[in-house]
């Protein structure tokens, strides 16, 4: 089954089920903020540069647009939209926290001072952050791209965070990792599949000879 | 602020026992209580593969509100893998192409229940020896409070409670040494019947003969990692192979290896013409409605379908979970479309907007395209604009099937 989000003419969500019983994979995803240095060169003559790839939904958990504007910007990703609710490819980033059994222990004493002293401390939290690239074909997962990193961060209940939860670095570092998912993703021998079946099927659809090889720009 | 202050010390609070939980703790090879035969030593010498079914290694779902995948389907494999490791050293978990030998073959099938801030993890379990002669078989619980879903704590403790009794009934029953059981089975050349639970369908679905080799077209959803899929047509159910499939369509074929008279052939130019009236057959609610085909009617509703889809046209015969795969049959009897897909409407309810009948099928020019590819035969005719639904109606219920995957 499918859960897909859609939104038209402001009238809010709808969603997509796919029918039998099969198990549900979708899930929200973050959009998060930009970072990598090649993502903003101008687009090269079509005839040498990066081939786009074929239209894809973008479904985010972290950070806002950010992560979304970054990889929309990599030349291969300009068929990226977050509209295509219809599309049977979707690329889905979504993170997770992951507690270290050290991070736990001391965030919990953390947490009760800063409780105790009614917020003015704030809660020292120690754990991995860690970003997943999924790219999806009709609700199977064709490819991941795992990326993880320790963070020590400090939250001060009463300071406006405008990082989304994740802290300056883990902000930082979130939108580094769009820069390495766009390097690995060149050489996904199962997305050069899919990109070669796609041209088959719906060679209207493709800008070109499309396909996941390519300069970052 | 107050309220955020008292949020943070509950949450503070409620990771205590997380902590207490946390699966980094090294697993007690034996629950309490329990004792091995005399002589007996753990780990044991005999080398064990265990087979979980994909769905439930895969198994996760996402916490929004807490922004992290609780991923049951991970713990429930780091339990069985480091549990194993504790009663037998030289274990593995083993995929169905696995040419790794064994000597016991362990076949799992997990069932969660939750009940009031408790996980349990059922176990049913048979066991294998190289032979593949059914040596051992039964069943066994473990429950823990949920905890924290982040680290699947909760979940990782039930099924090493579960998975423990499991091991014991082995040990104990079976008395295994590398002698007894020498590890000469792989899981490559194992019937796969032996391993899927007959009792749990992973999917169920629609399909229809397409040729007169007995060839089933259906959707790829409905047969994706299916280990088994059973073809059945007025009671009779035969194993199906799948021999071509395509995620990016949303199509497979499925082999029977039983010759019929009767199937759907292709609208020749692949036309569809807009307000046409169309039948669709399917096996909807599998175990809730009798077994007999689901017959609708409706019409071409568009040409095109959800913003973003490929090859794909609207209909609004209505159809339910599990008539994905059935086809959509012109009134002249031709094949126009494999039903995929609808909206959800529960979901568009929430915003306050109800749809109807608004449903999804991959167009059968792609499908031609699709069987010319894998070399599949099916038949193309002219297009018959005289026909009327008694036509549509015999040719679809003449040829549709309802289909189970069993992992």
């Amino acid at each position: 089954m499918h859960c897909i989000s859609l939104r038209r003419t402001g009238l809010a969500l709808a969603y997509l089920a796919v029918l039998p019983l099969a198990t549900a994979q979708d899930a929200p995803v973050m959009m998060d903020a930009p970072v990598m240095q090649t993502v903003v060169a101008p687009p090269p003559p079509a005839a040498s540069g990066p081939r786009p790839l074929p239209p894809m939904r973008w479904f985010g958990t972290v950070a806002g647009e950010e992560l979304y504007k970054l990889v929309k910007a990599d030349p291969r990703f300009t068929q990226l939209n977050s509209e295509l609710i219809g599309s049977p490819v979707l690329l889905r980033v979504s993170h997770s926290f992951e507690a270290t059994s050290g991070g736990k222990a001391a965030g919990l004493a953390s947490a009760i001072l800063a409780g105790s002293t009614l917020g003015l401390l704030p809660v020292v939290m120690n754990n991995d952050l860690i970003i997943n690239y999924e790219l999806v074909v009709n609700g199977t997962t064709l490819s991941t791209y795992t990326y993880r990193k320790n963070f020590t961060r400090s939250v001060n209940i009463y300071a406006k965070d405008e990082t989304y939860g994740l802290g300056k670095e883990g902000l930082a570092w979130a939108k580094s990792t769009v820069g390495e998912f766009l390097n690995a993703v060149r050489d996904d021998a199962k997305l050069a599949e899919l990109v070669a079946e796609y041209e088959f099927y719906f060679p209207e659809k493709t800008e070109g000879p499309a396909g996941p090889s390519g300069s970052n720009g | 602020m107050l309220a955020r202050l008292i949020l943070m010390l509950a949450l503070a609070s409620l990771s205590m026992p997380a902590l207490a939980a946390s699966k980094t703790k090294a697993p007690n090879p034996l629950p309490k209580g329990v004792t091995l035969p005399k002589g007996m030593t753990l780990p044991n010498g005999t080398t064990v593969a265990a087979y979980v079914p994909a769905a439930r290694r895969k198994s996760r779902f996402y916490v929004a509100t807490g922004g992290f995948w609780a991923q049951p389907g991970r713990a429930l494999e780091d339990s069985v893998t480091s549990t194993l490791q504790g009663f037998f050293a030289d274990s593995f978990m083993a995929a169905l192409d696995d040419a790794r030998p064994y000597g016991l073959l362990l076949v799992l099938h997990p069932e969660l229940k939750f009940d009031q801030g408790n996980v349990t993890t059922n176990l049913s379990y048979r066991v294998y020896d190289p032979a593949d002669k059914l040596v051992l078989e039964g069943k066994q619980a473990g429950s823990a409070p949920i905890g924290d879903l982040s680290n699947g704590a909760g979940f990782y403790r039930s099924a090493t409670k579960a998975m423990q009794l499991v091991l014991v009934d082995v040990i104990k029953q079976l008395t295994p040494d590398a002698t007894k059981y020498a590890a000469t089975g792989t899981l490559a050349d194992i019937d796969a019947s032996l391993l899927v639970d007959r009792e749990q369908q992973v999917a169920s679905g629609t399909g229809f003969y397409i040729n007169t080799d007995g060839q089933v077209l259906t959707a790829a959803h409905v047969v994706n990692e299916c280990v088994v899929v059973d073809v059945k047509r007025d009671g009779v159910a035969v194993p199906g192979r799948v021999i071509a499939s395509s995620n990016l369509l949303d199509v497979a074929v499925i082999d029977t290896g039983k010759p019929v008279e009767r199937f759907l052939p292709l609208r020749k130019g692949n036309e569809i013409v807009l307000g046409e009236g169309i039948t669709n057959v399917g096996y909807p609610l599998q175990k809730v409605l009798a077994a007999s085909p689901n017959l609708t009617r409706g019409n071409v509703s568009s040409r095109g379908a959800l913003e973003g889809s490929v090859g794909q046209f609207q209909f609004s015969a209505p159809i339910q979970p599990g008539s994905s795969g059935g086809p959509v049959v012109s009134d002249g009897g031709e094949l126009l479309g494999v039903t995929v897909g609808t909206l959800n409407a529960a979901k568009l309810a929430e915003s306050g907007v109800l749809p109807q009948n608004v449903n999804f099928a991959l167009d059968a020019r792609h499908v031609a395209q699709f069987l010319r590819k894998h070399g599949v035969p099916f038949t193309e005719v002219e297009p018959n604009f005289k026909g009327d639904m008694r036509t549509a109606n015999d040719a679809a219920l003449a040829t549709v099937l309802s289909l189970s995957c069993y992992q």
